[in-house]
């Protein structure tokens, strides 16, 4: 993985002092809180219902154990003994206080981490494909250029207030694990016909009040162009994306009035100033940082170690937890581990300072030292060698980290909701616990399969509910807690924003409303359908009559 | 307002000359994008030096033509969360080549004074209490910036580039 | 006849405060002022703002309670959740009354 040079541990170092000087300067008085507050928004600190909130940026999502040992002495020591994994690959505190923030921030310095752009209108955290660097199905490690975009975009002082937020995200296969077309910027990492290296381009995706797929505005572009292409965009975006209504102010709303076709051409006029510019990008340039993501010296193993075999053979329980939470490495003789952050009744994404620690030291002894956050809120143990695996799934029952749910109905993707955000119109975190304890039984759950639920407690949808197959929304009803149900959403290569099925149900029938829901696909299924599989072939009406046809009934 | 020069605080020699003042102050001036379009031939003939300032909806591309006019473009900051005019000042450096003072006026705040260092500005309006120790504390909270800007430090690239190839 | 206390959060360190009748501020809102009537409110939002401008809050507004059974209760659900904890970390929960349990205690 990245690690920092001296050009970045200044900046990281220099970033601390210049906020703690801007904390002591709003402590006093001196800055008021309208000047203070995009300031404090730019480097991560939000204020929410009960607490000062800090994001800590994980770049792609890639850490190490021991920054992971780090954020659990943070969590002990300034907070409350836990931290939250979000839908962008980041760690959230829920409780620090502002007066401690900046020697927080010179804690994580100490570990080559920052909150550095984590929420304010600017560029935000850089996503990328959670497997980048050990899935064989990659065209290329990802995370080079969403670290090249990161550096780039760190303290960008033309681009420090733009009309609203503006989100990155990579993937390199086609199977877009990353979510990328609903992102502002979107990249597909690919090759031309000549098999030189370069990315598609998209722009305008999105979630929130209006959610929309990004359109292709750039088919192919080589790869020495990226910085320079993306800065024309965003310099295009920050002088005409709207500013008048902060609903309407994301690059998506741009792409929708404008058209692709208008924006490209503003973009490539922009474009070919700079094109020759100090940001085109040097060969040194690249493969210093591609140097960075050399792969780890694996030992040569076979594919289907005994011990392994053996194992799934003899304990049923394992070979379930295989089957769900394990993946194919590239490097023979090694898998991918999935870590549930969603055990049963638990609240999705959240890591207690203990699961912290013996993650990271996980980490150290069967993944070589390196973790991944992905943006459906779990970690990810991406070096595992087979033979190791039985070790390291038994260590991570004992701390609850062992639920074999990945992908099934109790991986639920959820925003804290109104039990935490000051913008949340409906709880969200409770209805995500209720619906896990219905559908404990891990059979059950297999038997259902693929099933992508995505909850979001207000309509700013950070729980991506628009993009689960099944999505809830909460909502307010005359102060009473509501949730609108959307089905057939997609967040992948199949990218599709999913239909409201209709009104909203009160907070008592949500969950019966879900297992009708549920139950309707299993009865109406084909052989090897998925939900999403049956939906897509039968459509909204089928589960429509069901889930209101339940409801009179219960009523009357 | 007390003018930052270049990091010196000095005596202004420019009036703005608002839209709703009939009487012209003396000596240099800088109007507005309305004005000159409306007055130009007059603005020519006063035989003083000329000054322009833009809001942060309207771009130097709409006067690039006239830029040579003009010995300050001001660039107005109606909020400091409006970022437009940061795009400007590149656009004014970087693509017109303009080489007159690039100045930032309106909501102009200690905080961002290394972004408009950075993006071609080199005089700001700022506050009556502001002092060039405070400019130079600003401007040096980060020394290494980590992509091309128009002032004259070095980034990280440039200089990771230049270390390897010693 | 509408109840109302006024509310912050303490600028340092972030916390949920409730105006006292001294113009002090307690964390938890059956300690807080409940003011009855408009030129109260306005009265005692302006010594809130006091508060604001010499940093020791930030973000005041006012909120409506409701009192019975010798406890003040926020009307509205986020209010409540507010004063009395997260629902989905009852480790953090705040004086919460009896009433408030069994309301926020989600059903199966």
């Amino acid at each position: 993985m990245y690690t920092y040079d001296e050009f970045d541990h200044a900046l990281v170092r220099e970033r601390t002092e210049q906020f703690r000087g801007q904390v002591a300067r709003r402590l006093s008085g001196e800055l008021t809180e309208d000047a203070f507050k995009p300031l404090r928004l730019m480097n991560g600190l939000y204020l929410q219902l009960h607490a000062y909130m800090l994001r800590v940026a994980i770049p792609y999502g890639t850490f190490s154990s021991n920054q992971l040992r780090q954020l659990a002495m943070i969590a002990r020591k300034y907070d409350r003994g836990y931290g939250h994994f979000t839908t962008r690959q980041n760690i959230q505190f829920n409780w620090p206080k502002l007066s401690d923030v900046p020697d927080i921030l010179d804690d994580l310095a100490d570990v080559e981490m920052h909150a550095i752009q984590t929420s304010g209108n600017c560029i935000r955290n850089v996503t990328a494909d959670q497997f980048a660097g050990v899935i064989a199905d990659e065209v290329d490690d990802s995370r080079v250029w969403a670290e090249i975009v990161r550096q780039w975009s760190t303290f960008h002082p033309e681009f420090a207030y733009l009309p609203r937020k503006f989100k990155f995200a990579f993937s390199a296969s086609e199977h877009d694990r990353a979510a990328v077309r609903f992102h502002d910027i979107g990249v597909i990492v690919k090759r031309n016909a000549e098999g030189d290296l370069g990315f598609q381009i998209m722009v305008g995706g999105g979630l929130g009040r209006t959610p929309m797929i990004a359109k292709t505005i750039r088919r192919f572009l080589p790869a020495q162009h990226l910085l320079s292409y993306i800065e024309a965009i965003l310099r295009v975006y920050n002088l005409i994306g709207r500013r008048d209504n902060k609903y309407k102010a994301r690059i998506k709303i741009l792409v929708h009035e404008l058209g692709i076709d208008e924006l490209s051409g503003l973009v490539e006029t922009e474009w070919e100033r700079i094109r020759e510019s100090d940001l085109k990008l040097p060969d040194t340039e690249i493969q210093r940082i591609r140097e960075q993501f050399a792969p780890p010296e694996y030992e040569d193993l076979n594919d289907d170690d005994p011990a392994f075999v053996a194992h799934r053979f003899e304990d049923h329980e394992f070979a379930r937890w295989v089957t769900t939470n394990v993946v194919a490495h590239k490097q023979p003789g090694y898998s991918i581990a999935t870590i549930s952050l969603k055990p049963e009744g638990g609240v999705p994404g959240d890591v207690t300072a203990d699961q912290m620690e013996v993650l990271a030291g996980l980490g150290d002894q069967y993944s070589l030292g390196e973790l991944r956050a992905t943006h459906e809120q779990n970690v990810v143990l991406p070096n595992v060698k087979q033979v190791d695996l039985y070790d390291l799934w038994m260590a991570l029952k004992a701390e609850d980290l062992g639920t074999a749910n990945l992908g099934l109905v109790s991986d639920i993707i959820v925003c804290p909701g109104m039990d935490y955000c000051g913008l949340a119109t409906a709880r969200s975190i409770p209805v995500a616990q209720r619906i896990s304890r219905r559908f404990a039984d891990l059979d059950r759950q297999l038997d259902i399969g693929e099933m992508k639920l995505k909850i979001s407690g207000c309509i700013n949808a950070c729980g991506h509910h628009h993009i689960g197959h099944i999505g809830i929304l909460g909502v307010d009803r005359k102060g009473e807690e509501y949730y609108q149900i959307t089905l057939g959403g997609s967040a992948g290569e199949d990218a599709t924003v999913g239909s409201i099925i209709g009104p909203a149900l009160p907070s008592d029938d949500v969950v019966d409303g879900f297992e009708t829901l549920i139950g309707t696909y299993l009865d109406l299924r084909e052989e090897g359908e998925r939900f999403l599989d049956t939906y897509r072939r039968v459509g909204l009406a089928p589960f429509k009559a069901a889930l209101y046809q339940e409801t009179l009934h219960a009523a009357a | 307002m007390p003018l930052l020069k270049s990091g010196k605080l000095v005596d202004d020699p420019w009036a703005h000359w608002d839209d709703d003042q009939s009487e012209s102050p003396e000596g240099p001036v800088i109007v507005s994008l309305k004005r000159w379009r409306d007055d130009k031939s007059q603005l020519l003939a006063r035989g003083t030096p000329l000054g322009l300032k833009l809001s942060s909806e309207q771009t130097p591309g709409e006067v690039h033509e006239d830029l040579q006019h003009f010995d300050v473009i001001a660039l107005d900051f109606p909020a400091f969360t409006d970022g437009r005019s940061y795009s400007n000042a590149r656009r004014l450096r970087q693509r017109y080549g303009y080489k007159g003072e690039v100045r930032a006026v309106g909501e102009v705040l200690r905080d961002q004074y290394l972004a408009f260092a950075r993006c071609g500005f080199d005089a700001l309006e700022v506050s009556d209490d502001e002092t060039e120790e405070g400019y130079q504390a600003a401007i040096s909270a980060i020394s290494t910036p980590f992509q091309p800007g128009l002032d004259k430090t070095q980034t990280a690239m440039s200089l990771r580039q230049r270390r390897m190839r010693a | 006849m509408t109840l109302q206390v006024i509310t912050a959060n303490g600028l340092a360190d972030g916390l949920v405060v409730y105006q006292t009748m001294d113009d002090s501020w307690c964390s938890l809102i059956q300690d807080a002022e409940v003011i009855d009537g408009d030129g109260d409110m306005q009265n005692r939002l302006a010594r809130a703002k006091v508060a604001e401008d010499n940093q020791v809050v930030v973000g005041v507004y006012e909120i409506e309670v409701m009192e019975g059974e010798g406890c003040i209760r926020p009307v509205r659900l986020r209010e409540r959740i507010r004063a009395f904890g997260p629902t989905s970390h009852p480790e953090f929960g705040r004086g919460a009354p009896p009433e408030e349990k069994s309301a926020t205690t989600t059903p199966r």
